[in-house]
Order: structure tokens, then C-alpha cells, then sequence
């Protein structure tokens, strides 16, 4: 079960990893410096880090991500729903609409997302 | 090793000052308690001031500092423990200075020795108190540094950091605003604008010199709480601060934040300034109770302060009593009048002054004039001194030295060259008739160094005789004819020529025809020529 936990600029650099994966860690080092102004050690420390948390891999320099960002936010929202919402997603959805109603593109998105469930 | 002491020595000066001055902050603190805590944060201005410089250029006639002001112009509280301060004056002084000092403080001597002797030592433990606090506050805020590394430019200098409990401020050339990455916007916006007006008013530069103050000053605790007073008055004064910019509804979501970030802790490090230090209970009550001041309370509380300030940094000025006493002196005041001429032969050194005289040394005393001097130097060369003794049984010594200085006891006065080599010079030079009495300069004779010698009287004459040494003796090697004063005499009758007497003197022979002694302690009588 990897970490979901993530901070703002944890965040923000997991994105840098994700646009442009694969990387060597020597460029992203480089871009790192670019986009966040980062020291070289910075970058390492926080990539051993995601690393541990399982979202990241580092193989022999070449960094790439072992879950997507759309995996990873989509377990990120499981984790929520599961905490918050004792894991009812009518209940979540419930709470989501109860602020804002849903859209009609909305609705068609969620029917087909439904019907595909269903098949499985 | 000496120098470290002395060193500490200024400081243990300085701190006890500043304990004066926290003692009177404390107490307008709590008058002002109700006046906007600027007033407050201002005022301990002063006593860092006092915690890091030991000499101000402000006097008042009457001084809240109670403590003797020393020639340099420092405060000096350790006086009382110690003595041979007194020993700085030179020459002759000195002698007549020990002469009052051992009188007024032979109790205290025991612990005036040790003290002396235990600066040194006690300046390496003060030195190894710095370094322990020192490196503890480098080590944490490198800590820090290296958490918040990995920040995030949010604007300007604001960065958001995944890490952190609460917003802070660090750095010194440019600071920077770290912010919690996971604060709320709302939240953010008050925080933002407290940090911002800690980096105006530079609180993040007076709080690093404040905490190197604490370091210096690590052993005593009220500066402690002059640290935890003056942090607490810094961080209210800024909150209202912030209100002062906004509306009234600020205070709620303000004190909603504080709460929220609150750590509780409370670091003791120079740096940073962290949003959530210290305790929060007081701050918002400050919050919430504020109001803008009226336009009396703020002016009577800006008084106070100035007051405050002026007061806390004044030396006494030191009172001039000398002068003061040598100008209203009297002929009929005078018990005794005592001069001693040091730079006179031994025998010329001392006269006990006539009463018919008196009135001539009253008049050269009254005309006393000149600017008191926190410094003077030492002085090569002879002095004259008047020792009195007034009916009130008080010994004063006013004295001439080097015609460079007026000393009235203890007190160095600028009374110019030609008033000291006029008036002074013609009528006492030369006026020295005796030796100096024994014991007069406070020495313990039996400390002195004497030698012995056994002698026949060649000659009796007026108050003087004429010996010749024995022939065992050292001082034959010297002169084989000595003349000295016929003092000290310990002998059942007259002493008569060929009489044989064993003289005790202060081991110095003068080179001239007879020969004569340095100083003679004693003349004893022998019954009969010694054996060999």
C-alpha cells in the first residue's frame, strides 16, 4: 500500500516527475534547480523520499513513476472516501452534490462510467 | 588568561546595571500594562543597551544606577567585594590611598582576594556557557534550514514548506516567510501580514542580537526574563500592529489563527520567528481586548517611556565632593594638618604642621579649581599631600602630583600647570622636617624587609650621631662612617660616644661622606661589645 500522504511542494514535484518521466536524476536535478531552485542534494533527499512512499522508482539513475498521477490521485481519492465516508461512494457523491448540483456532460460521464462497472 | 578575566569583569558589571534597569522595566511594564505594548517593547531598548556597553554618554546629578562611577567611566558594582581598585592611582596616592582603603575594608579583604583570584577561572566557565548556548542555537537553526529546503516560491520572499508547524521567518540579509504548505487561504492572509511587519520593523535583526546578549550574559537568570518579557512585548506589539491596519472584525479570524497555529513552545534560539511561539492565552487576550488608544494615554505613556529611557541610561556623575569640601574648608575645622614631600631626601619627607601655619594652607586649599577627570594617567615624579584631620574626626588628602593633577580624596582634578607649580611648589617644596612616621603609609614594618648591624657611637651630636660599624660587619664594606637620626631608641639611659648599639634599618646605604641610612626602624642599646 504506497503512502498517499503529500505536500504542496512534494506534490509539485512528483508533477515535474510525472511530465517528464523518464528522467535521468542528474536532469532532473537541472530542472529542479530550474523550476524550484533546488540544490542538487534537495532533489535527491526528496526523490528518496517519494521513492519510499512507492510512487516513485530510481534504477541505476534513470527515474520513472511505478503508479501514474491518475493512479496515484485516484487511490489518493479511495484512501479519502474510505476515511471520510466509511467507503460509500453514494455517500460521497451525495455530499459532493449537496454544495453544487451536477451538470448534465456530468451525468452522462458518470451513466457510462456506471454501465462500464456493470460488465465487469 | 588575565585579560579574559578582566573581560568578564566588565561584564559582571554591565549585567548587575541591567538587572537595575530590567528591575524598574519591569515595574512600568506593569504600570503601562494597559497602554499599547509598543510603549512596553520600547523599553527594553535601554536595557540591552546596558547588556552590551558599559559606558554612556548621559550623566544625571541623581541616578537611578546605584553604583560607583570607575575612571573609564564604567559602572563598577564589584567594588564593594574587592579592593586594590584603589591601587590604579600612582605613585604617592597610592600610598595614602591604601592608607584610607585598609581602614574601610579590612573585612572585606579575605573576600576581596578570592574574587580577584577567581576571575580567570570563572571566565572560562562563562566562555564555555557561550559556547554550549551558542552552539546549540547555530546547530538548531541549520536544523531548520536544512527542512526547509525543499520550499516553494510562492511570491517575493514567501515560500510554502510541507514540513513545518507554523509560519516563521529566517534569515538575515534577506529573510524569508516560510509558510506551512497546508494553510488555509484565509489564514494565510494574517499570517502573512504579521510576518510582514516583523520584516519592517527588523524584529528578526534585534531578536538575533537579543539572543547573543542572553549568551553573554547566560548566567544571570533576570536577563532570562528580560528575553522572555521583551520576545512576548516584540510579538503583542506586532499583532497589534496588524489590527491597527484592519477593521475590527479582523480580531476574530486573527485570534482564530493564532489558536490554530499555536505550538506552545517556546525555543530559545536567536532565530526564527516563528508565528506560533510562546504562549497564546496572553496574545489573544491582547487581540481581542484592543482598541485604539486614546490620544492621553498613548502621550502620557510615550512620557513615560522617554523618562524611562533618559533614566535607565545615565551614569551617576560622581559629585565632586572633594572639590566641594576643599573650597568651604576652614582654619578652624582643621584637627591636624600633616604634609609628606616624596620627592625630598627621607628625612625631609614629613612635617606636622603648626597651627599658626594653618591659615596659609587654608588659603592655598580654598583656591582648589579645576574639571573633575574620569581618566588620568601615571605620573613620573614627586607630589606633595596635606593630610587633615578635621574636628569631625574625618582624614582627608588633597595633594599635588606631578604639578599635573589636584588629588582630593580620591577624586582627580584638571587644576592646571600653573596654579599646581605656583603656589604649591614655593611654599611647601621644601618644607619637609622629618622622617615619615612609622606605619604612616599603612605599612606593616615587620613585612619590610630590615636588616640589622652592630655599631660604636663616634659621635653624639643635635638629634643625630655619627657610628662606626662593627668589623664583622657588611655596611664597613659600605663606609666606615655612618651618620643616621637618633630615633626609635630602645635604651635604659643616655647614649653616649663609645657606646656600642645594634642598628636596625631598611637595608639602603647612601653614597656620600659620612655615609647615611635609608630609613632607620630601630637603635638598641647593647650592654657590652658583642664577641666575635
Amino acid at each position: 500500500m504506497i503512502d498517499t500522504n503529500l505536500g504542496v511542494v512534494e506534490a509539485r514535484f512528483a508533477d515535474l516527475i510525472w511530465q517528464n518521466e523518464p528522467i535521468h536524476s542528474r536532469n532532473l536535478a537541472q530542472l529542479c534547480a530550474r523550476e524550484l531552485n533546488w540544490k542538487r542534494p534537495t532533489t535527491y533527499n526528496v526523490l528518496r523520499k517519494l521513492c519510499e512512499k512507492g510512487i516513485f522508482r530510481n534504477q541505476e539513475g534513470m527515474v520513472s513513476s511505478v503508479v501514474s498521477r491518475t493512479e496515484f490521485y485516484g487511490l489518493q481519492g479511495q484512501q479519502f472516501v474510505e476515511e471520510a465516508f466509511e467507503g460509500s461512494l453514494p455517500a460521497f457523491v451525495a455530499a459532493f452534490t449537496a454544495r453544487k448540483k451536477l451538470s448534465e456532460t456530468e451525468i452522462q460521464e458518470l451513466m457510462e462510467i456506471i454501465h462500464h462497472g456493470e460488465g465487469q | 588568561m588575565e585579560g579574559l578575566g578582566e573581560i568578564l569583569r566588565v561584564f559582571l558589571n554591565m549585567s548587575c546595571a541591567a538587572v537595575q534597569a530590567i528591575f524598574i522595566v519591569v515595574i512600568l511594564r506593569l504600570i503601562l500594562c494597559r497602554a499599547p505594548k509598543g510603549f512596553s517593547y520600547v523599553l527594553w531598548g535601554p536595557v540591552l543597551f546596558r547588556l552590551l556597553c558599559p559606558v554612556t554618554p548621559l550623566t544625571a546629578k541623581t541616578s537611578v544606577m546605584r553604583a560607583r562611577v570607575t575612571e573609564w567611566g564604567g559602572l563598577d558594582y564589584l567594588s564593594d567585594l574587592t579592593i586594590g581598585r584603589h591601587g590604579e592611582i600612582s605613585g604617592v596616592a597610592a600610598g595614602g590611598g591604601a592608607a584610607l582603603a585598609s581602614s574601610n575594608h579590612t573585612g572585606a579583604v579575605g573576600m576581596a582576594m578570592k574574587l580577584e583570584q577567581l576571575l580567570p577561572v570563572l571566565a572560562l566557565v562563562w566562555l564555555l556557557g557561550i559556547a554550549v548556548l551558542a552552539g546549540y542555537s547555530i546547530w538548531s537553526v541549520l536544523r531548520l534550514g536544512r527542512r526547509v529546503e525543499c520550499s516553494m516560491q510562492l511570491r517575493d520572499n514567501i515560500y510554502l514548506a510541507d514540513h513545518i508547524s507554523t509560519p516563521f521567518v529566517l534569515g538575515i540579509l534577506r529573510p524569508r516567510i516560510y509558510l506551512p504548505s497546508d494553510l488555509g487561504e484565509e489564514e494565510r492572509e494574517y499570517v502573512l501580514l504579521h510576518e510582514q511587519y516583523h520584516i519592517r520593523r527588523r524584529d528578526y535583526l534585534v531578536k538575533m542580537l537579543a539572543f547573543l546578549v542572553l549568551c553573554l550574559h547566560w548566567f544571570n537568570p533576570f536577563v532570562w526574563l528580560a528575553y522572555i518579557l521583551a520576545g512576548r512585548d516584540m510579538e503583542m506589539s506586532c499583532d497589534e500592529g496588524v489590527m491597527r491596519r484592519g477593521n475590527r472584525d479582523v480580531r476574530r479570524e486573527y485570534a482564530d489563527a493564532l489558536l490554530h497555529l499555536s505550538t506552545g513552545g517556546r525555543s530559545f534560539t536567536g532565530t526564527p520567528l516563528a508565528f506560533g511561539e510562546g504562549d497564546p492565552k496572553q496574545r489573544i487576550q491582547n487581540i481581542m481586548r484592543y482598541k485604539r488608544p486614546a490620544i492621553l494615554v498613548s502621550a502620557v505613556a510615550g512620557i513615560v517611556c522617554i523618562l524611562a529611557v533618559i533614566a535607565i541610561l545615565s551614569n551617576p556623575a560622581s559629585d565632586r565632593s572633594g572639590m566641594r569640601w576643599a573650597q568651604s574648608l576652614t582654619v578652624e575645622e582643621i584637627e591636624k594638618a600633616e604634609l609628606v614631600v616624596f620627592s625630598q631626601a627621607p628625612e625631609k619627607q614629613y612635617r606636622n604642621m603648626e597651627r599658626e601655619d594653618f591659615g596659609e594652607l587654608v588659603e592655598l586649599i580654598q583656591s582648589s579649581r579645576g574639571r573633575l577627570l574620569t581618566r588620568h594617567e601615571e605620573v613620573d615624579g614627586g607630589s606633595t599631600f596635606f593630610y587633615i584631620t578635621t574636628k569631625d574626626g574625618m582624614l582627608h588628602e588633597i595633594g599635588n602630583i606631578g604639578n599635573l593633577y589636584l588629588y582630593i580624596d580620591g577624586e582627580y582634578y584638571d587644576a592646571g600647570y600653573d596654579w599646581l607649580s605656583g603656589p604649591w611648589w614655593e611654599a611647601y617644596d621644601n618644607a619637609g622636617s622629618d622622617y615619615l612616621p612609622d606605619g604612616f603609609l599603612g605599612e606593616d614594618i615587620e613585612n619590610v624587609a630590615s636588616v640589622e648591624f652592630k655599631a660604636r657611637i663616634l659621635e653624639m651630636g643635635d638629634g643625630f650621631m655619627l657610628v662606626e660599624p662593627a668589623p664583622d660587619s657588611l655596611e664597613l664594606s659600605s663606609a666606615d662612617r655612618i651618620s643616621l637620626p637618633v630615633r626609635n631608641v630602645s635604651s635604659a639611659r643616655e647614649l653616649k660616644a663609645g657606646d656600642w648599639v645594634e642598628i636596625r634599618y631598611d637595608g639602603s646605604i647612601m653614597e656620600s661622606y659620612p655615609a647615611q641610612l635609608g630609613r632607620v626602624y630601630e637603635i638598641t642599646l647593647l650592654e657590652k661589645y658583642p664577641e666575635p
